[in-house]
């Protein structure tokens, strides 16, 4: 997913309480695939499937949205929701194989359910999740309903954050997806979903990477980072094969451009460079959108929430926490951080 | 290490005013004098205290951040009488023992890493009328009894606690000579809720010198000091505004 640009950064370790006052766009599908990854039928014959409600509806998904809203709420930061619009045509690749091998996940995630395996099924069922344009409608609707923003990216979502963020309508986007900096977003904040939990005995923290600090650090552009980065490998084009960061990293500051180092290096220069470039420098946006937070109506919300069969503890437990987070501040009451 | 001595009333005053704002507070033990910031979750209101070794009867602590939950602290110091002491010592195992009389109390503190203090608003603010807090708690709860959203408001020298309800009205005006200071340049007005005011102006009601500070449709800013001026409390309280924000 992406391109790993790890080794370029220099993250700076940063809490939930420092975005206080911000308005942070948020890779949506991330959340939603953490949450349909995670909360599942679990039981010894639980087909290891997302979460469904009686209906038969998956409802996992929006468990996390509204806990990852909740929280965002209480913590004074204005979640911006961002979801996926209509991938690149230059993604198809990728897109496919994502599919093919959910596919076949799914085959054996049936397989192992019609032989009652219920071991085998939760592992395939892991896997064989989606996140239909259905799901996507419905998390947009009850994020409405709890009055944060929720935006339909033109095409990807971080690039849509990211161009948002330089544009200064956001302070920063929020994914784990390295490309939101080679769309240019000038703040980048990574772990911001698990911050505070752990994996492996360490606990993970939030991480912001500024951009600017990279491009300084190793002395090149923007636009020196997009061709590394496009000869290294993108979701749009797999690479020129034996460059990697370093090496990549090293070439580009000497040559400045790919065609500059395929010249001199003897190698092929990538097909459709330009239009991959453009993907990057000039990425389209939805502009319809409304940052405003709005005030939530209790009894609407808790009307949808009830017909999705989420329990009562759950919904009366976040409603607390929203109650104390102000959200349901009343009309007109401002926040010490709008001045 | 940290090993403090203070007269009950103190600690009394420190925790019921942080506890207008929030139920959790982090308190920041520095070598000449305890800071304390707290912000309420919904950002509405904030607390700025600082409280000089002075007003400690003894203060030995080497830079420290300890977390408490207020209310606790606050059941433990309804025990005191006036005039009694609190001791209060951190050791290397994480404890905060705590001693009251015959009481020894431990306390685990909470992690101040959750408790990180907020940016004050750095307010540019050119109303100020400065009085007995015991005025501005009457006029205050005078206001309650009409209504929720309070106006303040400062021209000619004039400062006015005005509530207008649907049947009610209430308003509670003093002049230049009857507060301790008034500064205005050009009128101003703006609207507050009573329900994050009352708390804290019963805190104030017995201070002589409380220093109101606002704007048109900015934040409120009270300053006022307490142990004698050792303890100063500087708390926001963000408007009321028309239409969505």
């Amino acid at each position: 997913m992406g391109c790993n640009l790890r080794d370029l950064a220099t993250p700076e370790h940063i809490e939930l309480t420092d975005l206080a006052g911000q308005k942070i766009g948020i890779d949506a599908f991330l959340v939603a695939f953490q949450f349909l990854t995670t909360i599942r039928q679990r039981g010894d014959t639980g087909d290891g499937g997302p979460l469904r409600d009686s209906k038969g509806r998956v409802v996992a998904h929006l468990m996390g949205f509204l806990e990852r809203t909740t929280t965002f709420l209480e913590k004074g930061i204005t979640p911006v929701w961002i979801f996926d619009g209509k991938h690149p045509e230059l993604k198809a690749d990728v897109v496919a194989e994502r599919r093919a091998k959910k596919e076949a996940a799914q085959l054996k995630w049936k397989e192992a359910l019609e032989v009652g395996d219920y071991v085998e099924a939760q592992k395939w069922g892991q896997r064989s999740v989606g996140f239909t344009s259905q799901m996507v409608e419905e998390s947009m609707e009850m994020l409405e309903l709890l009055g944060v923003p929720a935006i339909r990216a033109a095409a990807e979502g971080e690039a849509q954050g990211a161009v948002m963020t330089n544009r200064g309508e956001l302070d920063g986007i929020a994914t784990q997806d390295w490309d939101a900096l080679l769309y240019g977003s000038p703040i980048m904040i990574r772990n911001l979903m698990s911050a505070g939990s752990k994996r492996m005995g360490k606990v993970i923290r939030a991480e912001k990477i500024v951009l600017a600090d990279l491009l300084a650090e190793h002395e090149i552009s923007k636009e020196q980072l997009v061709d590394l980065a496009i000869m290294i490998g993108t979701d749009f084009h797999p690479g020129i094969r034996g460059i990697g960061p370093k090496t990549g990293l090293k070439l580009i500051k000497e040559h400045m451009t790919i065609e500059a180092i395929c010249a001199a290096k003897d190698k092929e220069i990538p097909e459709r460079l330009d239009e991959i470039r453009q993907i990057f420098l000039n990425h389209p946006t939805n502009d319809d959108f409304d940052l405003q937070l709005k005030p939530i109506n209790m009894d609407n919300l808790r009307a949808w929430l009830e017909n999705r069969d989420m329990s009562n503890a759950r919904i009366e437990r976040n409603f607390k926490r929203l109650d104390k987070a102000g959200n349901v501040r009343n009309t007109g009451q401002s926040s010490l951080f709008d001045f | 290490m940290l090993n403090i001595t203070a007269r009950s009333d103190l600690m009394r005053t420190i925790i019921d005013t942080l506890n207008v704002v929030v139920e959790e507070a982090r308190f920041d033990f520095n070598e000449d004098a305890l800071n304390i910031r707290v912000v309420d979750p919904s950002h509405v209101a904030m607390i700025q205290m600082n409280v000089d070794a002075a007003a400690f009867e003894r203060y030995e602590v080497e830079n420290s951040s300890l977390g408490f939950d207020l209310p606790k602290m606050k059941d433990l110091l309804s025990l005191a009488t006036s005039g009694d002491m609190v001791e209060m010592d951190y050791d290397k195992n994480g404890q905060v023992n705590i001693n009251l009389g015959k009481i020894d109390r431990v306390i685990r503190p909470l992690d101040p890493a959750n408790l990180s203090p907020p940016n004050v608003p750095d307010l540019p603010l050119n109303a100020m009328v400065d009085l007995k807090g015991n005025d501005l708690s009457q006029a205050l709860r005078a206001a309650r009894q009409v209504g929720d959203l309070v106006n303040l408001s400062l021209e000619d020298n004039l400062f006015t606690v005005h509530v207008s309800g649907d049947t009610d009205s209430v308003n509670v005006s003093y002049n230049s000579d009857e507060v301790n200071s008034i500064e205005c340049a050009s009128p101003v007005r703006s609207q507050f809720s009573l329900t994050y005011l009352l708390p804290i102006a019963r805190i104030m009601a017995s201070v002589d010198s409380v220093r109101l500070r606002f704007d048109e449709n900015k934040p409120l800013k009270i300053e006022f000091e307490f142990a004698d001026g050792a303890g100063s409390v500087t708390y926001f309280l963000a408007p009321r505004v028309e239409g969505d924000l």
